[in-house]
């Protein structure tokens, strides 16, 4: 066949694929296990009730973070901006929970250690569950989201919904994501270095310098979607015809490690949760 | 019947592989935008068969972009019959689906943008995509990975992904995911336009390297494109205006000039000598001409002085930008250190560089739309490191940022120009002279009324220039303002450049081009964030080793004093074409 000919090497014949890169531990487990750990691990971190609970449940972070060769510096101003407001919401609890002996008061403000208790309590679960969503979309990028949801969806597609394309979809916008970022940084700075977008004069000035930005920017995104779909058309993409995957997803001896992980995880906190 | 043309329904049909040999022809063939009112296409009749390597080229807007959508199948006539890849896709004014479906199925297809080709995260995984739509078994898309990345060159970055990669190396993933189909054709669409000259120079080897795989279109109007192809094509006005081996047209510059091409830098070099009197033989390449020469001239060195540039001297001219110690870094890094720059009015500065050099970094500094993370930057008085002299500059540098078509948004070419005057606060009728006066140094006065978006993509290029234009600014930040452009526009913005030295503005342009860097005050060579070289183009030129490992050219007219240099005839370091000729004449005369 032509096309085994004529190659860069001039030999012709099979070329190898260098291995992939090693990949921290967690991010070698199948994407699907990653998925439904975290979402058992969000789970848990309802039950999670007592001190000594809330230790393992911060050492059991603190050992994703290392099995997912996370600096936690890094992780820790990835989710903090998420984290400090939903903690913010947490602290309410200070004033409106008022139940056990009063700790604290002053004017008409009185802290009672059911009050505290609670905040804390609301507080650590909430970090928890955005530990574990930033930890799975660290390790995880958006392709093999996209193919491990599309897997675990599958049974909707019983019901009609066209789950791998959902997927799919899903998978391009994000990829597209950055592109149309750095487009609109690109609209912004030019139109500002011709004086505008003004935020003065009349109403009808102020829509014209918005125009300037979001004209660019639609044509832009229009672009990329009449390039995409001629793209994805050569390239033999059609929406509901039977594809294969070079890369199959394969659950491995590591995932029955993880769900045993998992499960050992579980018990000790719904029994130190149940404790009296 | 004369029925609309436009976009062929999408979607594929189960189609088989193409072993035939009649790849594309085309009879008659018309396409129109607008309803038939002007013709992006007249009357093209054409045929491409087997594997050659066609190159079409022609002026912008000259209909080169839709000739490559009608042969790749992406586009029916209005009028005309279409036969691809052995099929009839279009007769009697109405296109064939299925017929279609299976060209587009054979054919690969490259943009100049190779990134919105791009659907996934990992290179490997890309170029496995199509395959997997085919419904191939895993172990031949594996096979088919390993080969197609091996053919491009881009083994080592299997696993890397497609957002980390620089511009050639997008455009080498596309053409191996393209590739990886197994088309019968591959179309490149102006492909090359926007690469530096190491990418650029690996996609001309790669094509060589495609020959006989498959038949190959590139649309181009960089002429040296045209040079190892089977064959070229040129366009004019939508209509086929020369189709042949290029080497009859690549040798007559007048023709070519006819055509709106720029004739290759050999050539007019040819033709100047001859003209100057110069007895030689006829010449079919610049390594004919080199041969020519140096049998002309004796072996001996000319005596020519051996520097052909004015030393670079402290500029005397007052200051417009003065940066010393100035850095800057990204999230993932730095991008700038310790960059001293200097320019003073009416001098041009050229930065040149690889890609990811810092050279955009420094662009944005100057023209005052970030802030530096050390270091000092002044524009004439005003401190371009606080937030209150960057908006004080604002509108008085002129900032010109990679394809500034792509920022037009106004319903007219007039308002789009008037968009900046306005801001500034300017009376009306200071707003109108400006833009009439904008529109009319660019020589684009007749397209005032006309919308930014059906104008091809070179006028636009000169309605953004023309924008920056009616600002009257006082310095001028131009990044590639030249690329992917005909020589018309090209011609239209060097003059409007040399116009804005001459008012005293001070203009820094960032090129990949050696021959424009060659005519500037200075040049500053950047490399991993710092400058590595600085001086006057004679200067900077001198490292020729120290470039060339940086990825960077020459300028050909250098270029060519270093090839007859080798076959022992010493004529100096001419820089731009006028020296060569003058230093030749001298070398003669000895």
């Amino acid at each position: 066949m032509s096309f085994a000919r004529n190659t860069g090497d001039g030999g012709g014949g099979a070329q190898m694929l260098p291995p992939p890169p090693p990949r921290a531990p967690l991010a070698t487990l199948d994407p699907r296990t990653r998925i439904l750990g975290a979402l058992a691990l969000m789970v848990l971190s309802f039950f999670v009730a007592t001190p000594v609970g809330a230790l393992i449940a911060a050492l059991f972070v603190i050992a994703l973070l290392a099995l997912g060769r996370q600096r936690i510096g890094r992780f820790l101003l990835t989710v903090l901006p998420i984290i400090v407001p939903l903690a913010l919401v947490a602290s309410l609890n200070l004033i409106y929970t008022r139940t056990g002996p009063v700790i604290w008061s002053w004017w008409v403000f009185s802290v009672t250690q059911g009050g505290l208790e609670t905040s804390l309590t609301y507080g650590f679960r909430v970090g928890l569950i955005v530990c574990y969503g930033a930890i799975l979309l660290a390790t995880t990028p958006a392709g093999e989201l996209a193919a491990a949801l599309s897997i675990l969806l599958s049974p909707l597609r019983h019901l009609g919904a066209p789950v791998e394309e959902w997927a799919f979809v899903l998978s391009l916008a994000l990829r597209f994501v950055p592109t149309l970022g750095q487009e609109f940084q690109a609209v912004r700075e030019a139109q500002a270095s011709r004086g505008g977008p003004i935020a003065r004069g009349t109403p009808m000035q102020r829509i014209r310098s918005l125009a300037a930005l979001v004209v660019p920017i639609l044509a832009a995104a229009l672009r990329h979607a009449e390039r995409l779909s001629l793209a994805l058309d050569s390239r033999g993409w059609e929406s509901g015809a039977p594809r294969t995957r070079w890369r199959p997803l394969r659950l491995t001896r590591a995932d029955a490690c993880a769900f045993g992980a998992l499960i050992l995880y579980a018990v000790l906190i719904i029994a130190l949760g149940s404790l009296p | 019947m004369v029925q609309r043309g436009g976009r062929v329904p999408l979607g594929r049909l189960a189609a088989p592989h193409f072993e035939g040999d009649e790849i594309a022809r085309l009879e008659g063939v018309g396409y129109s935008f607008d309803g038939a009112v002007s013709w992006s296409l007249s009357d093209v009749t054409l045929s491409l068969s087997g594997r050659e390597r066609v190159c079409v080229m022609g002026a912008n807007g000259s209909g080169k972009s839709t000739l490559a959508l009608v042969l790749s199948g992406l586009r029916a006539p209005d009028v005309g019959d279409v036969r691809l890849m052995g099929r009839a896709c279009f007769v009697d004014g109405a296109p064939e689906g299925a017929a279609y479906a299976e060209a587009r199925r054979n054919t690969g297809l490259v943009f100049q943008d190779p990134g919105d080709q791009i659907v996934a995260g990992v290179v490997a995984d890309d170029v496995a995509f199509g395959p997997e739509n085919l419904a191939l078994p895993a172990r031949e898309i594996r096979l088919r990975v390993a080969r197609e990345l091996d053919r491009v060159g881009a083994i080592p970055l299997a696993w890397k992904g497609t957002t980390e990669l620089s511009g050639g190396q997008t455009q080498r993933v596309a053409i191996a995911s393209a590739m990886a189909m197994e088309p019968a054709l591959m179309v490149f669409d102006e492909a090359s336009a926007f690469l530096d000259v190491r990418a650029r120079e690996a996609l001309r080897r790669l094509a060589g390297r495609l020959q006989g795989v498959c038949a190959q279109v590139w649309v181009s109007h960089d002429v040296e494109d045209a040079v190892s192809a089977d064959r070229l094509i040129v366009l004019e006005d939508g209509r086929v205006a020369f189709d042949g081996a290029p080497g009859g047209l690549l040798s007559d510059a007048a023709r070519l000039s006819s055509l709106g091409l720029e004739p290759p830098f050999w050539l007019r070099l040819d033709r100047a000598l001859r003209e100057a009197g110069w007895p030689l033989p006829s010449t079919a390449s610049e390594a004919d001409l080199v041969r020519a020469l140096a049998a002309r001239l004796s072996p001996l060195c000319a005596k020519v002085p051996q520097s052909a540039g004015t030393a670079c001297a402290p500029s005397a001219r007052r200051s417009v930008f003065e940066a010393s110690g100035l850095g800057f870094s990204y999230a993932t890094g730095e991008a700038l250190h310790d960059v001293r720059v200097r320019v003073g009015e009416g001098e041009l500065v050229c930065v040149v560089g690889a890609t990811g050099s810092g050279k955009t970094t420094l662009m944005r500094l100057l023209a005052g739309l970030v802030a530096p993370g050390a270091g000092s930057l002044a524009f004439k008085d005003i401190d371009l490191s606080t937030a209150r002299g960057r908006r004080a500059s604002s509108g008085r540098i002129g900032f010109v940022m990679q394809q500034p078509e792509r920022q037009l948004f106004a319903t007219t070419v007039a308002e789009d120009v008037a968009f900046g005057p306005t801001n500034l606060g300017l009376p009306e009728d200071e707003v109108v002279r400006r833009v009439e006066g904008a529109l009319r140094r660019l020589g684009i006065s007749e397209l005032a009324e006309r919308s930014p978006f059906e104008l091809s993509g070179g006028q636009r290029r000169l309605v953004a220039l023309a924008g920056v234009a009616a600002l009257e600014p006082e310095a001028w930040i131009l990044d590639e303002p030249l690329a992917g452009l005909d020589a018309k526009a090209r011609d239209a913005v060097r003059a409007l450049i040399d116009e804005q030295l001459d008012r005293g503005c001070a203009v820094v342009v960032v090129t990949h081009d050696m021959g424009q860097a060659a005519l500037a005050d200075r040049v500053i060579a950047l490399e991993d964030g710092c400058v590595v070289l600085e001086g006057a183009p004679a200067e900077v030129f001198a490292h020729a080793g120290e470039l060339e490992a940086m990825g960077l050219g020459l300028p050909k007219a250098l270029g060519f004093a270093h090839a007859l240099g080798e076959l022992g005839v010493c004529v100096g370091r001419p820089l731009t074409f006028e020296a060569l000729v003058g230093a030749l004449e001298e070398a003669r005369g000895a």
